[in-house]
C-alpha cells in the first residue's frame, strides 16, 4: 500500500513536469511564399528565427531528374533566416539515369539562382528523401558530393525506420539530421491514427540512444481527413477540416468517424454516400507528449523544434504561447 | 516538337507531387487500394470496340493500359496532320518525310532554309529538292515554319532554370506575333489553311501575354470553322482557360462536348473535367444543349463519380446511348474490385466471393435494362444480369440470361468466351456438393478453362505466339483460383481431406502423419478418372516426393533402415555435390563441393554406407574412424554441412538461411552428430584422435552458442569454448593441434592468449 501511494507520489511529480522552452522553428510548405497576418503573428509571438522553406522537388520527368513547382515569392522580406530544404522523390535516386554529380550541381544551382533573385542568404540547405534500401547508397553518395560542392551546412530528414535500422538504412553523412515525429503509422480504412501514434513512437524512440548522427526533431501541427470507400483508403485530404464541408457534403457523425450521408461533389473531389472520412487531428496535448518523449529518449539536448507547417489552417488549435 | 509535358499535366503532377511530399512517410501504404486484373473475370475489350474508351476502364493506374501517364501530348495528332497535309499535297511530299517535318525536330534547318529560299525568292540546296513551283507546296513550309517558331512557348520541357521571380513554366508570346497569325489567318482564302491558321491563331493567344483574349478569338470565328480535330482542340483550349477563371460549370460543359464529339481527345476531356461542387455540375447539365451533351456529361460523372447513377441517368436519357456499355464495364469491374479478394498462402492463391457487398442498386438496374432488351448491345447487359444472378444465388435465372446473351452476342471469339466464363462461374457456385456426378458434370469446362489460363501465362511468360492478342484479353485468373478455393472448400466440408488438397495446397498439410498416409494410399490407389486426373494435373507433390519426404525424415531420426527402404521406393537419384564424410577443421561448403571426389554418393547410396558403417561400429570394426565418419556424415545432412541437398524435397521446403520454426530443430541440430563424435572421443587409442573428437565436438560448442541468446551481436561476438581449453591443456602437443592452428585463425588467437 506504502509503496503504491509511493508511486503515486512520484508519478504525478513526473507528469508536473513542464518541458524546457525551446526555440521555435518551421517549415513552410506552400509553393507560393506569402503569409497571413495570422502566420506573422505567430512567427513574432514565437521569436521564431528560422524557417525552412520548401524550394523545389525533385521528381523524375522524362525519365531524368528535374524541379517540380520552384517557389515563388510574393513577400520578400521575412527576418527570419531561411533554410532552403529540397524535397527528392525516392525514384530519382532508384533511376540508373541519375547521375549524383549532375543533381548536385543542378540542386546548387537553382537554390542559388532563387536566392540571388530575392537576396536571400545562404549558410545552409536541407534534403528531405524517404529513401529505401534500394536507393540507400546512391543517395548516401549524392549527399557526399552534395556536402562536398557546398561546404557549409547540410542537413536532411530522418524517419522512426531509419533510426531504429540505421545499420540497414545507414546514416546520411551530413550535419545533423531532422527526426520527423509524424507519419508514424500506417494510412488504413480502419481509421487508426497514422500521423502520431505514442506507442508505435515507443517503438522506435528507444534506438535514439544508439544513433550515431546528432538530430533535430520536426513535429506535427496538421491534420488530416482519410477518405475510404469500401473499407478502402480513396485519399488523403490535407489542409481541410470537417467543419470546411458545412453546407457542401452532409455526414453522420461518430467521432473520429464522418459517414457521407448524401452523395455530393466538393473541392474537387466526390463524396459517396456511405463514405467514411477519418479526421485524425494533432492537439496541443499530443505535442507536449511529443516533446517529452524525445527529451526523454535523444541522447543530446533538444534546443530547437521545428514545426510542419507553417500554415493559417494548421494554427486554429495550437494558440501561440502554449504550444510552441 | 520536342515538348514533354502540357500545362495540364504539369498542373496535375505538382499537386500529386506536392501531396506525396507531406505524406512521404516511412512504413504505410495502402495496398489494400491496389486493383489488378487478378481479381477480374471481366474484360470490358469484350463489349467496347472504340478504342479511345481504353485508357477509361478501370484500372490502378491514371490510365488503364499501356500508355497510362498523361503523356505523347506532341504526338498526338502527328498521324492524322501527317494524313491531311499528304492528301492536300497530292502527295508532293511523301507521308515518311512529312512525318520527320512535322513530328520531329530533325529537318527544321531544311523548312527555315526553304523558307529562307521562297522570301528570298532564290534558290538553295534544301528547296532544290521540293517544287515550290506548287504554291501549296510553298504554303505548307511558310506554315510549318511559323508553326515550329512558337514551339519555344507552345511546348514544355522540364529545365533547371529558375526563370524568373514569376516563374512560369515558358516564355509567352508576344501580342503582335498573334496578330500576325490572326491576320494571315484572315488573308488566306483557301479552305485546308485557313482552318489551320485559324487552330494556330487560337494556340498561340492560348500561350500568350493574352491568354484570355482566346475566348473572344473563338466566339468571333468558331462557327465557321468545320467541327473537326482541330475545332475540339480548340474548344479544350477554351475550357481551360474557362477552368483558370474559376467558370467551373462552363468549362466542364465545354469537356463534355469534346468528350462526346471527339474521341481521340477523350482521354485529355475526362482528365481536365473537375466540377468543384455539386452546383457546378448542375449547372452544367442546365447548358447541355441535346441529349448526347447530357449523356456526355453524366458519362464524365460516372467515371469520377459514380458509374451507377450514371448508367440509371443515361439510360433514362437514352437507352440506346453509346456511352452506355463503357459505363457498365467500369461499374462491373468497380464492384469485382469490391467483391472479389484473393491472398497468396505460401504455395497458393486462395480467392473468395463477398457476394454480399453486391451493390443493390446496380443489380436491380442492370436486371431492368437486360429484361427490357433496348440497348445497343443487350448481350451485355443480359451477361451482366446472368453474373450478378449467380452472385445472388438464383442460378437457374443466370443461366436463362447467359442463354439469352448468347443468341444475341456477335461472334467474336473474346465474347462468346466471356459468356463461357459466367457460365462456368454459375456452374460452379451452384454446385453445393461433390460426387461422381457433379464432378462428371464440371469436368469439361474446368478443364477448358484451367487450359486457357495455362495457355495465356505460357504466353505472357515466353512470348509465344500460342494465344492471340484477343484471347489475352480475357481475364481467366480469378475464376482459376476461385473455382479451386470454392472446390477444395466443398471437400473440406465432406471430410475429404486428399482431394480437397489437390485443388488446394495447403502449407502445413504433411505435417499430420495421417494426412500424409491418406496422401499416400490416393496416389498408391492409381485413380485414373478424367476428374482425377484434373485434380492431380492441379498439385504439386507427387507420390515420389512423399516417399523422399518419409526418407528424409526418418534419416534425422537415425531410423537408416527404413529411411534406405522409403528411398528405395523413390526413384530419384539426386547426387550430393560433396563428399558427406568428411569432417574438416573449417568448415566450408564451396570447397568441398569443388573438391575431387572418388565416390561419389546419391541420397540413398549414402545412406546405405552409413547402415554399413553403423553395422562395423557396432561390431566394433574401426569404431573410433567410424564414429568420426558417422558423426561428419550427421553433420553434413544438417544445416551446417555440405549435404544440404540431403532435405532438399518440395514437402520440406527449406532453402537458404531463413529455416521455418518445425524445422529448426532437425535441420539446426547437431545431437546426432555429438553422440557420434562423443563416441568417438570414448573409443579414441591415442591423443591425435582425442584431439581431432574434441575440436570436433568444440564445432557443435560453437554452433551451438550463435543459436543461443548468449550470442549479443556487437556486444558478445565470440567466447572462449571449452574445447578450445581442453584441445590446449591437454593435446598441445599433437599434430592435429598444430593443424588447427594452422587452419583456425580464432583458435590460434585464443591458443597465443
Amino acid at each position: 500500500m506504502q509503496k503504491a501511494f509511493l508511486f503515486l507520489v512520484f508519478l504525478v511529480a513526473f507528469s508536473c513536469k513542464e518541458n524546457p522552452k525551446n526555440t521555435v522553428s518551421f517549415y513552410f510548405w506552400r509553393t507560393e511564399f506569402k503569409l497571413s497576418t495570422k502566420e506573422e503573428q505567430v512567427l513574432k509571438d514565437n521569436n521564431v528565427s528560422k524557417l525552412y522553406v520548401r524550394y523545389f522537388d525533385v521528381a523524375l520527368q522524362n525519365n531524368m531528374p528535374f524541379p517540380v513547382k520552384p517557389i515563388r515569392f510574393e513577400k520578400k522580406l521575412v527576418t527570419q533566416k531561411i533554410i532552403p530544404t529540397i524535397f527528392i522523390k525516392n525514384e530519382v535516386f532508384l533511376s540508373k539515369n541519375t547521375d549524383i554529380e549532375k543533381l548536385s550541381s543542378n540542386i546548387l544551382k537553382l537554390i542559388n539562382q532563387i536566392n540571388s533573385a530575392h537576396k536571400i542568404p545562404n549558410s545552409e540547405i536541407q534534403i528531405d528523401c524517404d529513401w529505401s534500401l534500394e536507393s540507400r547508397d546512391k543517395y548516401m553518395d549524392f549527399l557526399k558530393v552534395l556536402k562536398t560542392k557546398y561546404g557549409k551546412t547540410l542537413s536532411a530528414t530522418i524517419r522512426l525506420h531509419q533510426i531504429k535500422y540505421f545499420e540497414k538504412t545507414k546514416v546520411p553523412p551530413v550535419d545533423y539530421g531532422v527526426l520527423m515525429l509524424y507519419n508514424i503509422g500506417s494510412v488504413n480504412a480502419k481509421g487508426e491514427k497514422a500521423i502520431y501514434d505514442k506507442e508505435i513512437a515507443l517503438q522506435y524512440l528507444p534506438y535514439l540512444e544508439k544513433y550515431p548522427l546528432k538530430i533535430k526533431t520536426a513535429l506535427p501541427i496538421f491534420s488530416w481527413l482519410v477518405h475510404t470507400r469500401n473499407g478502402q483508403v480513396i485519399q488523403i485530404i490535407s489542409k481541410k477540416n470537417i467543419n470546411d464541408y458545412q453546407n457542401k457534403i452532409n455526414f453522420d457523425v461518430d467521432y473520429p468517424k464522418h459517414v457521407v450521408s448524401q452523395s455530393g461533389i466538393a473541392f474537387g473531389d466526390f463524396y459517396k454516400q456511405g463514405d467514411i472520412l477519418f479526421e485524425e487531428t494533432i492537439s496541443p496535448d499530443d505535442v507536449e507528449e511529443m516533446k517529452t518523449l524525445i527529451h526523454k529518449y535523444s541522447k543530446h539536448a533538444q534546443t530547437e523544434f521545428i514545426y510542419y507547417d507553417l500554415d493559417q489552417k494548421n494554427l486554429n488549435k495550437h494558440k501561440n504561447e502554449y504550444n510552441f | 516538337m520536342n515538348t514533354i509535358f502540357s500545362t495540364v499535366s504539369l498542373k496535375y503532377s505538382a499537386l500529386i507531387i506536392s501531396v506525396i511530399s507531406i505524406f512521404s512517410i516511412s512504413g504505410g501504404g495502402d495496398d489494400e487500394s491496389y486493383w489488378s486484373n487478378y481479381n477480374s473475370t471481366f474484360a470490358p475489350e469484350a463489349f467496347v470496340d472504340d478504342e479511345s474508351y481504353e485508357p477509361l476502364f478501370y484500372s490502378s493506374d491514371m490510365f488503364y493500359g499501356y500508355d497510362n501517364y498523361m503523356q505523347g501530348h506532341s504526338y498526338r495528332f502527328v498521324e492524322n496532320q501527317v494524313k491531311e497535309w499528304n492528301a492536300y499535297l497530292d502527295n508532293q511530299i511523301s507521308k515518311e518525310e512529312l512525318n520527320a517535318i512535322i513530328g520531329s525536330d530533325s529537318l527544321n534547318n531544311v523548312v527555315s532554309n526553304v523558307c529562307t529560299a521562297i522570301k528570298n525568292n532564290k534558290a538553295n540546296s534544301s528547296s532544290k529538292k521540293y517544287n515550290l513551283e506548287n504554291v501549296k507546296t510553298k504554303q505548307f513550309f511558310m506554315f510549318i515554319n511559323l508553326a515550329k517558331s512558337l514551339e519555344n512557348a507552345t511546348n514544355f520541357w522540364p529545365d533547371w532554370d529558375y526563370k524568373t521571380d514569376t516563374y512560369s513554366e515558358s516564355t509567352k508570346i508576344k501580342t503582335s506575333v498573334v496578330k500576325k497569325i490572326e491576320k494571315l489567318y484572315n488573308e488566306t482564302t483557301d479552305t485546308f489553311l485557313k482552318e489551320k491558321y485559324w487552330f494556330l491563331t487560337i494556340k498561340a493567344c492560348f500561350y500568350s501575354e493574352n491568354r484570355n483574349n482566346t475566348i473572344s478569338f473563338f466566339n468571333g470565328t468558331s462557327a465557321k470553322v468545320e467541327k473537326g480535330i482541330s475545332y475540339y482542340r480548340a474548344l479544350s483550349y477554351v475550357a481551360g482557360i474557362n477552368y483558370s477563371q474559376k467558370k467551373y460549370a462552363l468549362s466542364n460543359y465545354q469537356f463534355a462536348v469534346v468528350f462526346e464529339n471527339c474521341p481521340i481527345l477523350r482521354k485529355e476531356a475526362i482528365f481536365d473535367f473537375r466540377p468543384q461542387e455539386t452546383k457546378d455540375f448542375n449547372e452544367s447539365l442546365n447548358m447541355t444543349k441535346n441529349n448526347e451533351e447530357k449523356a456526355a456529361l453524366w458519362t464524365l460523372y460516372g467515371y469520377y463519380a459514380d458509374p451507377v447513377e450514371a448508367i440509371a441517368k443515361v439510360y433514362t436519357i437514352d437507352p440506346k446511348n453509346k456511352h452506355l456499355t463503357y459505363l457498365l464495364t467500369r461499374a462491373v469491374n468497380i464492384e469485382e474490385n469490391k467483391l472479389n479478394r484473393s491472398e497468396y498462402i505460401k504455395y497458393t492463391r486462395k480467392s473468395y466471393v463477398n457476394e454480399s457487398k453486391l451493390d443493390q442498386k446496380l443489380y436491380t438496374l442492370v436486371s431492368e435494362i437486360a429484361n427490357k432488351n433496348n440497348t445497343l448491345n443487350p448481350h451485355m447487359w443480359q451477361i451482366v444480369a446472368g453474373y450478378f444472378e449467380t452472385l445472388k444465388g438464383n442460378y437457374s435465372k443466370a443461366t436463362t440470361h447467359l442463354n439469352d446473351a448468347k443468341k444475341t452476342a456477335p461472334q467474336k471469339i473474346l465474347v462468346q468466351n466471356q459468356i463461357k466464363l459466367f457460365a462456368i462461374f454459375n456452374q460452379v457456385s451452384k454446385t453445393k456438393v461433390l460426387n461422381t456426378q457433379t464432378e462428371n458434370e464440371l469436368l469439361p469446362n474446368l478443364v477448358w478453362l484451367y487450359n486457357y489460363n495455362k495457355q495465356i501465362q505460357n504466353s505472357t511468360e515466353y512470348y509465344s505466339k500460342e494465344t492471340s492478342d484477343e484471347e489475352m484479353k480475357l481475364r481467366t485468373d480469378f475464376l482459376v483460383s476461385w473455382s479451386c478455393s470454392y472446390i477444395s472448400n466443398l471437400y473440406k466440408k465432406q471430410n475429404n481431406e486428399v482431394m480437397s488438397e489437390l485443388f488446394s495446397r495447403e502449407d502445413n498439410y504433411y505435417a499430420k502423419q495421417e494426412r500424409l498416409e491418406k496422401m499416400q494410399a490416393y496416389f498408391l490407389e492409381n485413380k485414373n478418372t478424367a476428374w482425377d486426373k484434373l485434380a492431380q494435373s492441379l498439385y504439386t507433390i507427387t507420390l515420389e516426393d512423399i516417399y523422399e519426404y518419409k526418407g528424409i525424415m526418418f534419416a534425422y531420426k537415425n531410423q537408416i533402415d527404413e529411411a534406405i527402404i522409403e528411398f528405395k521406393k523413390c526413384k530419384k537419384l539426386d547426387t550430393l555435390y560433396g563428399n558427406p564424410f568428411n569432417g574438416k577443421i573449417m568448415d566450408c561448403i564451396d570447397c568441398d563441393h569443388d573438391a575431387r571426389q572418388k565416390t561419389k554418393y546419391t541420397k540413398l547410396t549414402f545412406l546405405e554406407k552409413v547402415k554399413e558403417i553403423q553395422n562395423n561400429v557396432a561390431n566394433n570394426v574401426e569404431a573410433y574412424s567410424g564414429n568420426i565418419l558417422l558423426g561428419n556424415a550427421f553433420y553434413n545432412m544438417s544445416h551446417y554441412g555440405n549435404a544440404r541437398l540431403f532435405y532438399n524435397n518440395p514437402i520440406v521446403d527449406q532453402y537458404g538461411n531463413y529455416i521455418d520454426e518445425e524445422y529448426i530443430d532437425i535441420l539446426f541440430s547437431n545431437s546426432q552428430t555429438e553422440n557420434y563424435y562423443k563416441k568417438a572421443l570414448n573409443t579414441a587409442q591415442n591423443d591425435e584422435e582425442k584431439a581431432k573428437a574434441t575440436f570436433l565436438l568444440t564445432k557443435i560448442e560453437r554452433n551451438k552458442f550463435y543459436l543461443s541468446k548468449q550470442f549479443v551481436p556487437d556486444e558478445v561476438d565470440f567466447i572462449t569454448f571449452k574445447g578450445y581449453k581442453t584441445l590446449i591443456q591437454n593435446y598441445s602437443n599433437t599434430n592435429y593441434y598444430q593443424e588447427v592452428i594452422n587452419e583456425c585463425g580464432y583458435f590460434s588467437k585464443v591458443a597465443d592468449q
